[in-house]
């Protein structure tokens, strides 16, 4: 089984943040609108955040493209008083729609602030609603739930479908989230972290190699490679 | 849609679907902790699955991308891998492309204004109503032998469109095609023209440079090449051995300043000064290509002309001019880091100094000496079409265009004064679009009978757009293309929508990689709506009036016009790989015959000896040019800068703006995901942020997220606090691509249109440069106060 | 033969005539009630983006009355069970006033929760894939079985002043002598049911205790067990027990003050008990200081980066005045009144009571929002904010009211002094009498 990781070179990352657009048009996360928007309740699985800290002249920016971090040791799940989110066998943090009961614990708890609940129904203008991504994996999510990065499990099911249709075995590198996909600097990476010979698991040991907040134990699978 | 070899057909059965649904149900069972079940997934209805090849529009990069189609809805987006130059990627105005397609904003039917102008009394009318109506109009113009009382304003136009509408107008007797280039690649164009000699846009070669002095704060953000920059600084960085450098010389922080390895602030609209400073520096210590120099370019000396009269040279006027000291006091860069910053250029070659396509909002009045002097460093390193350094566009050769004679009609307008001035009133201007309502309202130099707007909002993307509108209703006949209701075609008579670019035939000839190639477009869903091609339109228009506009555009329909002008090319291929291009970049050798292609191609009034002008031949033909300074690459200060008028200090800051990836070229305002990717700095959504530095916030009380006024004497705008620590300190920034007026309505329940953010166009003058007829529009000063 | 209680009349007065002021009551309580019910319908349909909730600040109000009114229920079960282990028996004539607010608050705490969900309806997925990993869980399961037992607890000690009233309130409605027989299980005074009742009686007590102890604790590692600032220490448990005894001692007082007014209670619950209350009261004000120095010390000079931004944020920054301002109702204030103006004085102390109380809500919402709002994230997010809407007022304002709806029905009733446990002689007990502090009454 593999284990799927992520890895984003923040040095080829030009925070154009097509990952975050291309999330939202992958997995069918509603336009949160002006008011919406301003309270912070914009559905936005893979941000792109800006930390800036000094003084003019000397600035040192960083710009850090977010999806949930698919952590082995999650905090989400840990708290989960229904096990409405939990992690698969590849190693995938995912939410059950249909389970959770929309207690927030899990939005509380994670320490990336990757999960984000559905204030009210989704909503899209009536034109809209053509261009929704037909996947059964993510058709719009009812009011009340929580949702996140599935590192785009619809693609995985589908990519083992494409496989087996070819009639060929189903390889690590058919598998390709939408973000990574679009990636204009090609700075993601994604692939099987348990294949010592990936790409993945190459350069997420790489002395540039970081993991956010490691000090909390999370585990994250997603890696980040420091700028210059 | 009709199928095609590039359509990967896959069709699904139900039962592939109920397999699907049992292994995702496995799949969750198997794993989860303590109770398995996680709800097996609604089985679907089959999916009818097509893959279509076309071409962006929403930037001048025009990538390739693969729409998914599922049972005639596009549902995806994603870049062309076959593409040279997007290779698969895609930004996120291309990724949000659906949500303009299927936008609630559209235009359904053609529109006839029936009320006052502006009044928003519409009556929707057929296609076929509406086409008479402008061909009625169009014959009757040209019968009363005033067809030069036409206009078209134009914004981006792509492929084969730019002729296209060239030959309509000419055939049909008007000289004014008013291209947008002179808000935009103007300067660069002329200054490549006066300098090297050819009319061409600069292509830096950043896949090979080894230093790149980015002058411009967006070159990875709306620089016209963004998607082949973005690739070329990410490969520049870590695809080959050695690691290139970036510096980005901006008075603001921009993204592409955060990413570059160096920030190099600089006082707004001092970039010329900036770049003439280092050329002191390498002229001084002798770090030039003296070879170069010296085979290869004029007017680096002094020298004699004809006349026996010596003219001072580049070198001198560096030397002499243009001391560190001086610049330094005049950019606000330290000496030190000029000359270092200059040192470095010159050492690290291949090296390439980068100016902005456009001058953008900090159109300085000196747009084109700054580009002048910006190309000027290219040329002391010999970085003019050489590895890495600044290459030529080559377009690939098409089937010919029909031949076509002018009837009298057309030959007496075709002789007519432009009526933006081009060519008149701005000797070296291609076009002058800003000018275009002064003189309207002036009536100069004829009244204006007739105006076409496509891809161009004058309204809102001019400063100062209550002059348009004023020009507008002046003129007997406004047309519009335009896709939504946006602020021009809120004045027009007759509205015309014109169908997106995903559901149109069309070209667009590769740019920003050097070598010559075409991408193509063609309709990936049906129109959505009742709106047409354009480039149909005009067709058929041609054919209502006849020859010889009839001869110039013999075609039925646009289609059979790509195909027949692309069919130098295997149609197969094309259709499969949706491009053609020549994949490898010949640099030209200095004095190869085929330099003569790089250099000089194009002069009129200059010789065509190969040589790269620091002193520009071609101005100095122009009659009445005093030599003195006049043809060499030079700093003149704006005089916004040192305008000391009582009433200036009352506006102690000058403003900024650039144009942000998050505000698609066409469409800005209306693409709800571009909204709330918008502010990315700012941690703004849907709305304008204005950055002001810390001390000035300090100074004036101000706090993150309050809301204040940006005045400037013109009027006044509403934005939201972002103090910055990336900020020329006397500079305020604000965002162009909000407040748009006439189509915003988004969110939850809102029914009404409400304006998101503010236009900053709103604050400027806006005037032109009295030779190349360029836009100036700023530095325009303002204050800024609580709301 | 039952129980000797010279104030029987006294105590069953109440019980004997509902007066339309009571109607009154009764209706504008349960008007607010179904005002917030209303609310919650509508947040039901809309979603609880009617709420002023957002993100980060994924928590509002709601969680506040959760853990305040489980914190109020503190009160009966400290009073009742807690004080029987340590045999005070002066509690005797406030047992069960006590032990009715843990009763009649606990339904808005746990309600609370339900609320709070997005799906409500959903809610019986705790039973059927319950994870016994999550604090949520633990809450559910504590305060459930909290829930149960009060209920024993409290009918049990009920049963002989229920006999009482099914012998004495003769003169009442059918329906309710009919339910006075139900309830009082043929209760007859036999000495061995009284044996027997007070032997079960203290072994529930020390089983409540420990549920008293560890409910607290369990809601507060609601917050205590996620990694995010402020709430991650091992603190937060013993300050959450503390503060809610405090706030139920509190409450108490202030219930015993308004029942001796309104039904002529003054010798039943004398001032003798309100001077005891006083003392305990200064031990846990004096006990929650010490918490809350020794918790934002600890922080403070440690002065750990993320943890310090919420530290700011309560001491000087955007909740300093929420902050500053529960710490003078909750200390301040009330150690002074007491300590000065307190004794033999129910109206300073009621002042003093309803002061640690609101200061108390505070407290509650002191803790949990700040942390929200500046998560890890702070850099990133820009700070978030809240600010209540409507509905969560509406709410809030509506389970005050159902509780005191609740309180204010069950007196008319039922006894809310225990007649029993206060009397001057019960079968089995001769020397009842002597322990009895109703005496000292007069
Ligand atoms: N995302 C996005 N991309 C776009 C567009 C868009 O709207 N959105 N628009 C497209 C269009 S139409 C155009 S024209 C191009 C424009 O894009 P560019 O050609 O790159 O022009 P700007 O983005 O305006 O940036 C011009 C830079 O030049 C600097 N500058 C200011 N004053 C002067 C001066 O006097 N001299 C010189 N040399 N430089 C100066 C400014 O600081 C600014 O950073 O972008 C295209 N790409
Ligand atoms: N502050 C500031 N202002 C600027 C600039 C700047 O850098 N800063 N740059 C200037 C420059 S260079 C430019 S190019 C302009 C760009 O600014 P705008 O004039 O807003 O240009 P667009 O929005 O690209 O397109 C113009 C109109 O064309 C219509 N349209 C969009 N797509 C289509 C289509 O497919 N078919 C047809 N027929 N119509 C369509 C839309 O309604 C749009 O309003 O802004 C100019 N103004
Ligand atoms: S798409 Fe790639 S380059 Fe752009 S922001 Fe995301 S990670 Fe960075
Ligand atoms: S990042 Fe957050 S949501 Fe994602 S797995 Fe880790 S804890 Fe869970
Ligand atoms: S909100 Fe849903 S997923 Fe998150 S903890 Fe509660 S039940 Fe689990
Ligand atoms: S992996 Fe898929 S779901 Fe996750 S951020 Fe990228 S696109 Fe979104
Ligand atoms: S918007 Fe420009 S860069 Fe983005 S995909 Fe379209 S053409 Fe390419
Ligand atoms: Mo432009």
């Amino acid at each position: 089984m593999p284990r799927w990781g992520m890895v984003i070179d923040l040095d080829k990352c030009f925070a154009c943040q097509s990952c975050t657009a291309a999330c939202r048009m992958e997995n069918n996360t509603p336009p949160a609108g002006k008011d919406q928007a301003g309270m912070g309740r914009a559905i936005l699985w893979n941000e792109v955040l800006p930390f800036v800290e000094g003084e003019y002249p000397n600035v040192k920016a960083t710009m850090l493209p977010r999806p949930c971090m698919h952590c082995d040791n999650p905090a989400c799940i840990k708290v989960c008083p229904v096990q409405a989110t939990y992690k698969n066998e590849e190693g995938l943090v995912l939410v059950d729609y249909d389970r959770c009961i929309g207690c927030r614990m899990c939005t509380v708890a994670c320490p990336y602030a990757v999960r984000y609940f559905n204030w009210f129904a989704p909503e899209w203008p009536e034109d809209l609603k053509a261009h929704l991504n037909p996947e059964p994996e993510v058709q719009p999510r009812p009011k009340g739930v929580v949702e996140k990065c599935t590192f785009c499990v619809q693609r995985l099911r589908k990519a083992r479908e494409t496989a087996e249709a070819e009639g060929r075995t189903f390889q690590a590198t058919d598998y390709v989230p939408a973000c990574v996909q679009t990636c204009t600097g090609h700075a993601r990476y994604f692939g099987d972290l348990d294949d010592p010979d990936s790409l993945v698991s190459k350069l997420a040991h790489s002395p540039r190699a970081f993991r956010m907040f490691e000090e909390l134990g999370t585990q994250p699978k997603v890696f980040y490679l420091k700028q210059g | 849609m009709e199928k095609s070899t590039s359509q990967t057909k896959s069709k699904f059965s139900r039962r592939d679907f109920l397999k699907v649904g049992a292994t995702v149900v496995a799949a969750g069972a198997g794993l989860s902790l303590l109770r398995p079940t996680h709800k097996p997934l609604a089985a679907q209805p089959d999916l009818e699955e097509a893959t279509v090849k076309t071409t962006c529009a929403l930037c001048p990069s025009g990538c390739g991308l693969d729409v998914r189609v599922v049972n005639g809805k596009a549902v995806k987006v994603e870049g062309n891998p076959l593409h040279p130059l997007n290779q698969g990627v895609c930004c996120l105005k291309g990724q949000t492309a659906l949500e303009v397609l299927y936008s609630p904003e559209r235009l359904q039917h053609p529109r006839i204004q029936t009320g006052e102008r502006g009044s928003g009394d519409w009556k929707e009318i057929s296609w076929d109503e509406a086409i008479s109506l402008v061909a009625d109009r169009l014959v009757s113009l040209r019968e009363s032998g005033k067809p030069h009382t036409l206009a078209l304003m134009h914004g981006d136009l792509r492929g084969q469109m730019r002729q296209t509408v060239n030959r309509f107008m000419r055939a049909y007797g008007s000289p004014n095609v008013i291209s947008r280039d002179s808000l935009g690649e103007g300067a660069a164009r002329l200054a490549l023209w006066l300098s090297q000699g050819v009319n061409a846009l600069p292509v830096y070669d950043l896949n090979n440079a080894n230093y790149v002095l980015a002058f411009g704060g967006n070159l990875l953000e709306s620089s016209r090449n963004l998607i082949g920059y973005l690739g070329a600084a990410a490969f520049m960085r870590r695809g080959r051995p050695q690691r290139g450098k970036l510096v980005a010389v901006h008075p603001r922080l921009s993204l592409t300043g955060i990413k570059a390895d160096e920030w190099l602030p600089v006082r707004p609209g001092t970039y010329g000064a900036l770049a003439l400073g280092m050329a002191n520096v390498i002229v001084n210590s002798k770090l030039y290509d003296e070879a170069f120099v010296r085979d290869f370019t004029f007017g680096f000396e002094d020298f004699e002309d004809a006349q026996g009269i010596t003219h001072q040279g580049f070198k001198s006027l560096v030397l002499e001019t243009y001391t560190l000291e001086r610049v330094s006091a005049i950019t606000g860069v330290s000496t030190d880091k000029i000359a270092r910053l200059a040192g470095e250029f010159a050492t690290n070659r291949p090296a390439v100094a980068v100016l902005p396509t456009e001058p953008g909002e900090l159109s300085s009045g000196n747009a084109l000496y700054t580009a002048l002097a910006v190309h000027a460093l290219n040329a002391l390193v010999g970085s003019i079409d050489a590895l890495g350094g600044v290459i030529l566009q080559r377009f690939p050769e098409l089937a010919e265009w029909p031949e076509y004679a002018l009837d009298d009609i057309a030959r007496k307008g075709e002789t007519k004064e432009r009526l933006d001035g081009a060519g008149t009133q701005f000797p070296l201007a291609l076009s002058a679009y800003q000018n275009v309502p002064e003189r309207i309202l002036a009536g100069q130099p004829y009244p204006l009978e007739m105006l076409i707007l496509l891809n161009a909002n004058p309204v809102y993307e001019m400063p100062n757009g209550g002059r348009t509108v004023e020009a507008l209703s002046k003129v007997p006949f406004v047309v519009s293309f335009a896709s939504t209701l946006d602020e021009s075609a809120a004045q027009a008579d007759l509205i015309l929508p014109a169908s997106t670019f995903l559901e149109i035939w069309g070209d667009d000839y590769l740019e920003g990689t050097g070598y010559a190639g075409i991408s193509l477009r063609r309709p990936a869903v049906e129109p959505v709506h009742d709106t047409r091609n354009p480039g149909d339109v005009l067709l058929d228009l041609a054919h209502r009036i006849g020859d010889p506009v009839k001869q110039a555009l013999p075609w039925p329909n646009y289609q059979s016009l790509i195909t027949n002008r692309l069919s130098v090319f295997d149609w197969e291929k094309l259709e499969a790989n949706g491009n053609w291009s020549e994949l490898v970049y010949f640099n030209a050798a200095p004095g190869s015959p085929a330099w003569q292609e790089v250099v000089g191609r194009d002069r009129l009034n200059a010789p065509k000896d190969g040589r790269f002008d620091f002193f520009s031949r071609e101005l100095f033909a122009l009659p009445g040019s005093d030599s003195a300074s006049a043809c060499l690459p030079h700093f003149e200060v704006p005089a916004a800068l040192t305008d000391s008028r009582a009433e200036a200090l009352d506006y102690p800051f000058l403003l900024v703006t650039q144009p942000l990836i998050t505000q698609s070229s066409q469409w800005q305002g209306i693409v709800p995901t571009l909204q709330e990717c918008y502010g990315l700095q700012g941690n703004v959504k849907w709305d304008s942020w204005v950055e002001i530095g810390q001390k000035a916030a300090e100074a004036l009380h101000l706090e993150n997220g309050q809301r204040v006024w940006v005045e400037s004497p013109l009027n006044r705008v509403q934005a939201v606090v972002r103090v910055s620590a990336g900020l020329w300190p006397n500079a305020v920034f604000l965002p162009p691509g909000q407040g748009h007026h006439t189509f915003v309505r988004w969110g939850r329940k809102s029914a009404e249109a409400m304006v998101v953010g503010a236009n900053p166009n709103a604050l400027a003058e806006i005037t032109s440069e009295p030779l190349t007829g360029l836009a100036v529009s700023g530095p325009t000063r303002v204050r800024v106060y609580p709301v | 033969m039952e129980p000797k209680n010279h104030h029987l009349k006294a105590i069953l007065a109440p019980v004997r005539k509902v007066s339309t002021g009571d109607y009154l009551l009764w209706g504008a309580l349960l008007a607010l009630l179904l005002a917030g019910a209303g609310a919650w319908t509508w947040q039901f349909i809309e979603g609880l983006g009617i709420t002023g909730m957002n993100r980060p600040v994924y928590w509002g109000v709601y969680i506040t009355n959760f853990v305040f009114f489980i914190g109020l229920a503190h009160s009966g079960t400290f009073i009742s069970a807690i004080l029987r282990i340590a045999g005070q028996s002066w509690r005797a004539p406030l047992t069960r006033a006590a032990e009715a607010i843990t009763l009649f608050s606990l339904p808005f705490g746990a309600g609370s929760i339900i609320i709070d969900m997005g799906h409500p309806e959903r809610i019986f997925n705790l039973l059927f894939y319950g994870r016994y990993q999550s604090p949520i869980l633990w809450d559910v399961t504590a305060v459930s079985l909290y829930m149960l037992s009060s209920i024993v607890f409290f009918y049990l000690s009920l049963i002989p002043d229920i006999a009482l009233c099914r012998d004495r309130l003769t003169d009442a409605p059918r329906w309710q002598r009919r339910m006075y027989e139900l309830l009082a299980l043929g209760w007859n005074h036999s000495p061995e049911q009284y044996q027997r009742l007070e032997k079960v009686l203290d072994g529930m007590a020390v089983f409540m205790t420990m549920l008293v102890v560890t409910v607290h604790t369990v809601v507060s590692w609601l917050f205590g067990m996620t990694v995010q600032p402020g709430w991650h220490t091992a603190l937060i448990g013993p300050f959450f027990l503390l503060g809610a005894i405090l706030s139920g001692t509190a409450a108490v007082v202030i219930v015993l003050a308004l029942l001796r007014k309104v039904y002529k209670l003054e010798k039943v619950l004398h001032l003798g008990l309100f001077n005891s209350l006083r003392k305990l009261l200064i031990t846990f004000v004096l006990g929650w200081l010490y918490m809350m120095i020794a918790e934002h010390l600890t922080i403070g000079y440690s002065s750990m980066t993320e943890e310090m931004v919420v530290l700011t944020d309560k001491f000087s920054g955007t909740y300093a005045t929420i902050f500053w301002g529960m710490a003078a109702l909750v200390f301040g204030i009330p150690l002074l009144v007491f300590l000065f103006k307190g004794r033999n004085n129910v109206g300073w102390m009621v002042f003093a009571c309803v002061l640690v109380n609101l200061g108390m809500w505070l407290e509650r919402y002191i803790v949990i929002i700040p942390t929200e709002v500046s998560p890890r994230m702070l850099t990133v997010m820009g700070q978030g904010s809240y600010l209540p809407a409507l509905p969560e007022i509406l709410i809030t304002v509506a389970c005050f009211a159902g509780m005191a709806l609740l309180y204010a029905v069950f007196t008319r009733f039922f006894p809310i002094v225990p007649i029993w446990e206060t009397a001057q002689e019960l079968p089995g007990h001769a020397h009842a009498a002597q322990v009895s502090p109703a005496v000292t009454g007069d």
